[in-house]
């Protein structure tokens, strides 16, 4: 094992190398020819167990390690030093653990890792994190940093962040996220990195409200900033000016920033008409700021999500300005401020629409059936938590829904009858989800399984812990369809069908096993208990009420040590 | 435009760098991945076959071919077969696998491991 061969076999193997000597002229991809001169080891393998890693060139090494994972680079480094040497050098994305403790290795650290272009430097909230100094001896270190990303690095501050941004010109992605300095250090990255793309702030904790507010933006990087997202920000407006500064802006993030957003937005869409993408999520806008984008007439992608404060009205306007809309997404949290009339005027206007996401909304045949009509490349549908959509409305779609390929329908009254009308419509159909829908069974699956064999059918019924639908960094696209993230936990099944048969017990309900199936359906949100409890006492058969569903450490924990105990009951019920 | 490079393979009848027997494997490709380019399953099967009956010398020659032909599809896919193969896998493993031996100091492996282990441990992939 190892570099083994015989000394005869290399020797014959050089003659044979030297006798064909390549030409120097070279159009290989990676390797130039010299290389092969330090490889003087076999071309042609006799035997033995030789060494045939060493005949490739170290660019070619390097391009086997792309494909690994940090791990594996890692293990991939410990095994000869020619290896170590070669995967430092190639490394262009690390990814640190940004404690104090990691300044005293900054230096050996980077004199390894040599290329590194997008870094990461992440801390946790308990530990104290790398202070200014440590940030601008990485950034001297790394001079041709592209991306960086910040994450409760509290111990860096303004002047940490400028000497950074000056060493560190050729940034193309900032992403910040619980860090506390402010505008200062955010102005003076915005001032020396004017090739920045990409901007991403949440929760800034430096910046401050009210008079003290200092403006951010716009700077050297207005004109090259494309994507701008704002998540969780206190006084978001002050970065107004940037917003309303960068020019060439394509997409506009803002999630659960507090505070106006109407006048801002009209700011901004008198200047910036570039938009294709925006999302809004938890934002105070009214139909006044939709007004205001439909200014950006090449909008192709617009996310809504829980603003109830936009109605019909709004996006009727909108829809009559951005003709090229693509992607919608509305999460109308069930005020029923958008609804068929909204969507009529969409159908009517943007006859591009490829994706609808509405959740939360109750749509009737009327504007489903003008979709289906009038937006012809309509390729996926979601539907969720609908009072409105069932059979009938599955039907409409399935009859008239011709570029329909991927469909998920979620928490709606839909039953198997419904399904049956997906085995003969929507021609263009190749995957149907089912979610949480309460009256479509394994059987109904199955059925429409057997008789569509080239459509694949997801049911998933899980009694499992129901998730917001709206995910806070947009929502997550699994193939085009939006995916409402929902991870069956085999515990929480466990513990919902215990709380039933405790809570059975308790309420002196009639039949356990009946009852239990129809609880299980209602068991929902991370308030397990309490919202079970009000549920019942309501009989509201529709499992997404008003609850609060911010998730809360101290509720998990609170949960967790709820089904220990509702678990130990069970089994005590059941012993 | 993939086989600029042939041409001049053949014209160089001094060119040692491409054995015949790679060259009739890494040649016919581009009709096997015009094929197959749609299926990923079935690419994960040609990579499973490939990889048992090609030892990781030939892959290490397969990519030198690819790489002196200028075709990169085939580079990018013999690469990735290589790293497939030693992934998740321990050091140990992977110097077994190209016969490679460790030339380090001893105590070296285990102050490198450890030297920046901290630093990168429980941080996600970015």
């Amino acid at each position: 094992m190892g570099q083994s061969t015989s000394t005869a076999a290399i020797s014959s193997r050089r003659e044979i190398n030297h006798s064909h000597r390549p030409k120097s002229k070279s159009t290989a991809l990676i390797c130039p020819m010299q290389h092969l001169e330090d490889n003087d080891d076999c071309e042609i393998i006799d035997g033995g167990d030789p060494d045939y890693i060493s005949e490739l060139p170290d660019e070619c090494l390097a391009y086997i390690f792309q494909s690994l994972n940090s791990g594996d680079r890692k293990r991939c480094s410990l095994v000869c030093n020619r290896w170590l040497r070669i995967e430092g050098q190639s490394r262009h994305r690390l990814s640190l653990n940004a404690q104090s403790e990691l300044f005293p290795l900054i230096d050996s650290l980077f004199s390894r890792f040599d290329s590194v272009t997008k870094l990461a430097l992440k801390c946790d909230r308990r530990s104290p994190s790398i202070c200014d100094e440590a940030l601008v001896l990485i950034s001297c270190k790394c001079r041709n940093l592209t991306r960086l990303k910040l994450r409760a690095c509290r111990g860096l501050t303004d002047a940490g962040m400028e000497a950074f941004a000056k060493n560190c010109k050729g940034l193309k992605k900032l992403s910040c996220g619980s860090c506390t300095f402010g505008a200062k250090g955010m102005n003076a990255v915005l001032e020396n990195c004017s090739s920045l793309e990409e901007l991403s702030v949440k929760r800034l904790r430096g910046i401050t409200d009210g008079a003290a507010a200092e403006p951010i933006g716009p700077g050297a990087a207005a004109s090259s900033l494309k994507t701008i997202c704002l998540k969780e920000l206190y006084n978001g407006q002050c970065f107004g000016p940037l917003i309303t500064g960068s020019k060439n802006l394509k997409t506009l993030k803002l999630y659960r920033c507090s505070g106006d957003w109407d006048k801002l937005l009209q700011s901004v869409t008198e200047h910036v008409t570039s938009l294709i993408e925006i999302h809004l999520e938890r934002l105070q806008v009214s139909d006044v700021g939709l007004l205001a984008i439909s200014n950006c007439s090449d909008l192709e992608i617009l996310h809504l999500v829980k603003t109830p404060e936009c109605t019909n009205i709004g996006l009727l306007s909108l829809s009559e300005r951005c003709k090229h809309l693509r992607k919608l997404h509305i999460d109308g949290w069930k005020a029923n401020r958008i609804g068929d009339d909204g969507l009529i005027a969409v159908s009517k206007n943007c006859g591009n629409l490829q994706e609808l996401v509405l959740i939360g909304v109750n749509p009737t045949k009327q504007s489903l059936e003008s979709l289906a009509t009038n937006c012809k490349n309509l390729e996926r549908l979601a539907l969720c938590g609908s009072d409105t959509v069932g059979d009938p409305e599955i039907s409409c779609i399935a009859a008239k829904c011709i570029a329909l390929k991927k469909l998920c329908i979620k928490s709606c009254p839909v039953s198997n009858q419904g399904l049956e009308a997906l085995a003969n419509g929507c021609p263009s159909l190749v995957k149907v989800k089912l979610k949480k829908c309460r009256a479509v069974t394994l059987e109904g699956a199955e059925w429409l399984k057997n008789n569509r064999e080239s459509l694949a059918v997801n049911l998933d019924n899980g009694e499992t812990e129901q998730q917001d639908a709206s995910a806070s960094d947009g929502a997550q696209e699994n193939g085009g369809v939006a995916e409402f993230p929902t991870p069956a936990v085999p515990s929480q099944m466990a513990a919902a069908a215990a709380a039933a048969v405790a809570a059975s017990n308790m309420a002196g309900s009639t039949s356990r096993s009946s009852s239990m199936k129809w609880r299980l359906g209602l068991l929902s949100g991370r308030n397990l208990v309490a919202c079970t409890l009000r549920r019942w006492s309501s009989a509201n058969s529709n499992a997404r009420g008003t609850c609060q569903r911010h998730y809360d450490f101290l509720r998990l924990k609170t949960l967790v040590a709820w089904w220990g105990l509702i678990h130990l009951a069970y089994r005590i019920c059941m012993a | 435009m993939k086989f600029c490079t042939v041409k001049q393979y053949f014209d160089d009848e001094n060119n040692n760098n491409v054995t015949n027997g790679i060259a009739t494997t890494v040649i016919p490709l581009p009709n096997k991945h015009l094929k197959i380019k749609a299926n990923n399953k079935e690419m994960e099967q040609y990579e499973q076959e490939l990889l048992r009956n090609v030892m990781p010398q030939e892959l290490t020659k397969l990519i030198l071919a690819a790489n002196y032909l200028n075709f990169k599809e085939a580079l990018d896919f013999f690469c990735r077969t290589v790293a497939n193969a030693i992934q998740n896998k321990s050091v140990d493993y992977v110097r077994k696998f190209f016969g490679l031996e460790s030339d380090f100091e001893p105590g070296e492996e285990e102050k490198l491991c450890k030297e920046f282990a901290w630093s990168f441990e429980g941080v996600d992939e970015d």
